[in-house]
C-alpha cells in the first residue's frame, strides 16, 4: 500500500518536531480531510540549513511532509520553490491513489514557509 | 519480529483442526453433494453433519439453515428475500445507522427499488433505543433488521426487546451476528429472531462460506436463482470442503464459549486498563456495559487512526481503525459518527480485536509499544500540542 520509502519516513519520522532558531515558518490545513501541518525553516544566506515538521494526518500526509524537509536541506530559496507535487511524488516512490492529495499539503505550507519572511 | 494479530473483528486465523476436517474434500472426499452415487452421498453426509453442527450453535433446528457465501449473502438474501416475498404486505423495513455495509447497501439499493427504510439512531454507547423502534414501526414494515454485536465497537444489542417487539406487531426480524455467533450464547428462539446470519471466517473458520438462519414457516424469494439446492433457497453447488469447515468452526466455538467469556475477555480487558493507565487523553468509543468480550475500540487524542496504524504495522502489529473494508477510503467510520462523536475523536479511534487464539504475549507486546507509538505520534502531531496547551491553561484558570 505504502512505499518503501513511505514507509521508511513514516518509521523514522525524520526531521520532526519544532525548531527554535527558525527563519521561516508556516502551517497549512486540508480543510476536507483535516490534516493540519507545520514546518519550520532555518535558511542562512538563502540556503535551508535546518528543517523541521509537525503534521497531524494520515501516513501520507506524514510521509509527504516529512520527504518536504529533506528535500529542501541545502538548497536555496528559489529552488526550494521549484519543489512539485510531482517532485515530492518521485521521492516518496508514489503513494496510494486516493492519498495523493496529501502532496499538495506539504507544497502549500512549503510555499507559504518561504514567503512568511518576506518584507 | 514477533507478529501481534490484534485484528479479529476482520478475520481469524483458521484453526489446524478446521483445516483437517476440511482437507479430505479437496483431493479424496470430493464429489457433488447432489449426486446419487458414493462420491456425492459421501459429500452430503459431510454437508449435513456441519449443518447439525451450526444448527446447534444457535439452537435451530438443521433444515433451519441454509449455507451461503458468507456474512454478506446472508445479509443480502436475508433483506432483498423477505423483501422481495412480503412486498405485497408493505415496503417499510427498519434497520440501524450503525450496520455492516452488508446490510446498509442493501437497504440503500432496496430504497432505490422503492421500498422505504427507516434507519434508527445510537446513543454515544452505540445502542438503539427501543423507543426509537416502537415510533419507527409502521403498518406497512415487513422487516426489522438489527445487527448483534457491532464489528467495530463490539457494542451488543438487546435483539430479546427488539425480537418481543417485532413479534408483537407480526414483523419478520433478522439480526446480523456475524460478530456474536460463537464468541457468545446466541439462541434464535431466546432472541426471538427470525433470520440470522453467520460466517466462518470470524470463527477460525474458512473465508467465503456462511450461513443463514430462517425460521421454519418464514416465506421468502431466493436471490441465487438455479439447481434446488438448500432446499430451492439457495441455488449452486454446495462448497462441500469450506460448508464441513464452518461445521468444524461452529462445533468448536460452541465447545469453547465458556472460555472465550473467561480468557479472551481478562486479555481484552488487561490490554484496554493497561493502555488507558499508560496512555494519557485515551478514551473507551461505546458501551463497556454491554459488549463483545474481545473487542476494544480506543481514541487518542491528537493522532490520526491510520498513522497510528501503519506506525504499529511496521512495529509487527496489526489493529484497525474500522471496518477492515472502508480503511482504503477517507470516509471516517460511520459507526463512530453515527455514535455522536466529532470527526477529531472519530479519526483518532483505534480498534484492537482478540480471539481465542490471542496469547499473553501478543497482549504484552501490545502493552509495550502501542504507549510509545502513540508518545512519538504525539510529539508530531500539531493537533495535540494545541489540545495539550488548552487543556494546561484551563488547568492554570482553575487554580488561579
Ligand atoms: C457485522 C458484519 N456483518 C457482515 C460481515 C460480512 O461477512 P463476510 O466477510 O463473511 O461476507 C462482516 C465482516 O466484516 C461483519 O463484521
Amino acid at each position: 500500500m505504502y512505499s518503501e520509502k513511505a514507509r521508511e519516513l513514516i518509521r523514522e519520522l525524520p526531521n520532526r518536531g519544532s525548531l527554535a532558531g527558525a527563519t521561516h515558518t508556516a502551517r497549512a490545513e486540508n480543510p476536507a480531510c483535516g490534516d493540519i501541518t507545520h514546518l519550520y525553516l532555518k535558511l542562512n544566506q538563502d540556503v535551508v540549513v535546518d528543517s523541521r515538521f509537525e503534521t497531524y494526518g494520515c501516513p501520507a500526509a506524514i510521509a509527504a511532509s516529512a520527504a518536504v524537509t529533506q528535500m529542501c536541506r541545502n538548497l536555496r530559496s528559489g529552488e526550494c520553490r521549484e519543489i512539485t507535487a510531482e517532485s515530492i511524488l518521485d521521492y516518496l516512490g508514489g503513494l496510494p491513489s486516493h492519498k495523493l492529495h496529501a502532496v499538495d499539503l506539504a507544497v502549500d505550507v512549503l510555499r507559504k514557509a518561504l514567503r512568511s519572511n518576506e518584507p | 519480529m514477533r507478529r501481534v494479530y490484534l485484528d479479529n473483528n476482520a478475520t481469524t486465523r483458521m484453526d489446524p483442526r478446521v483445516l483437517e476436517a476440511m482437507s479430505p474434500h479437496f483431493l479424496q472426499d470430493f464429489g457433488n453433494a447432489s449426486s446419487i452415487h458414493e462420491f456425492g452421498q459421501q459429500a452430503r453426509e459431510a454437508v449435513e453433519t456441519a449443518r447439525q453442527a451450526v444448527a446447534d450453535l444457535i439452537g435451530c433446528l438443521p433444515k433451519e439453515i441454509v449455507f451461503t457465501s458468507g456474512g454478506t449473502e446472508s445479509d443480502n438474501t436475508a433483506i432483498r428475500g423477505i423483501a422481495a416475498g412480503h412486498s405485497g404486505k408493505g415496503r417499510h423495513l427498519i434497520t440501524t445507522t450503525i450496520e455492516h455495509p452488508a446490510v446498509l447497501r442493501t437497504m440503500e439499493r432496496l430504497e432505490e427499488e422503492g421500498f422505504q427504510v427507516t434507519y434508527l439512531p445510537v446513543d454515544r454507547q452505540g445502542l438503539i433505543r427501543l423507543d426509537d423502534l416502537r415510533a419507527a414501526v409502521r403498518e406497512d414494515t415487513i422487516l426489522i433488521s438489527v445487527m448483534h454485536a457491532n464489528n467495530e465497537t463490539g457494542a451488543i444489542q438487546d435483539l430479546r426487546a427488539v425480537g418481543r417487539l417485532a413479534r408483537k406487531k407480526g414483523i419478520l426480524f433478522h439480526s446480523d451476528a456475524v460478530q456474536s455467533a460463537g464468541k457468545i450464547p446466541v439462541d434464535v428462539n431466546d432472541l426471538g429472531v427470525d433470520l440470522l446470519t453467520l460466517s466462518a471466517h470470524k470463527i477460525h473458520g474458512p473465508k467465503g462460506v456462511g450461513a443463514l438462519y430462517i425460521r421454519h414457516g418464514v416465506e421468502m424469494k431466493s436471490l441465487l436463482l438455479g439447481g434446488s439446492h438448500e432446499r430451492g433457497r439457495r441455488g449452486g453447488t454446495e462448497n462441500v470442503p469450506g460448508i464441513v469447515g464452518l461445521g468444524k468452526a461452529a462445533a468448536l466455538a460452541r465447545k469453547g464459549l465458556a472460555d472465550f467469556d473467561l480468557r479472551v475477555r481478562s486479555l481484552r480487558d488487561r490490554l484496554e486498563t493497561g493502555l488507558l493507565e499508560r496512555i494519557p487523553q485515551a478514551r473507551i468509543n461505546g458501551s463497556t456495559l454491554r459488549r463483545m468480550p474481545h473487542t476494544t475500540n480506543l481514541s487518542f487524542r491528537g493522532v490520526e487512526g491510520e498513522a497510528l496504524l501503519i506506525s504499529l504495522d511496521l512495529q509487527g502489529i496489526a489493529v484497525s481503525t474500522g471496518a477492515a473494508c472502508s480503511s482504503g477510503s477517507l470516509e471516517p467510520s460511520h459507526v463512530l459518527k453515527a455514535m455522536g462523536f466529532q470527526n477529531r475523536r472519530v479519526e483518532s479511534a483505534l480498534r484492537l480485536s482478540l480471539s481465542r487464539m490471542t496469547i499473553e504475549e501478543e497482549i504484552a507486546t501490545a502493552l509495550d509499544v502501542l504507549p510509545s507509538t502513540v508518545q512519538r505520534m504525539r510529539e508530531l502531531s500539531p493537533l495535540y500540542r494545541e489540545s495539550r496547551n488548552r487543556v494546561q491553561r484551563e488547568g492554570q484558570r482553575a487554580h488561579s
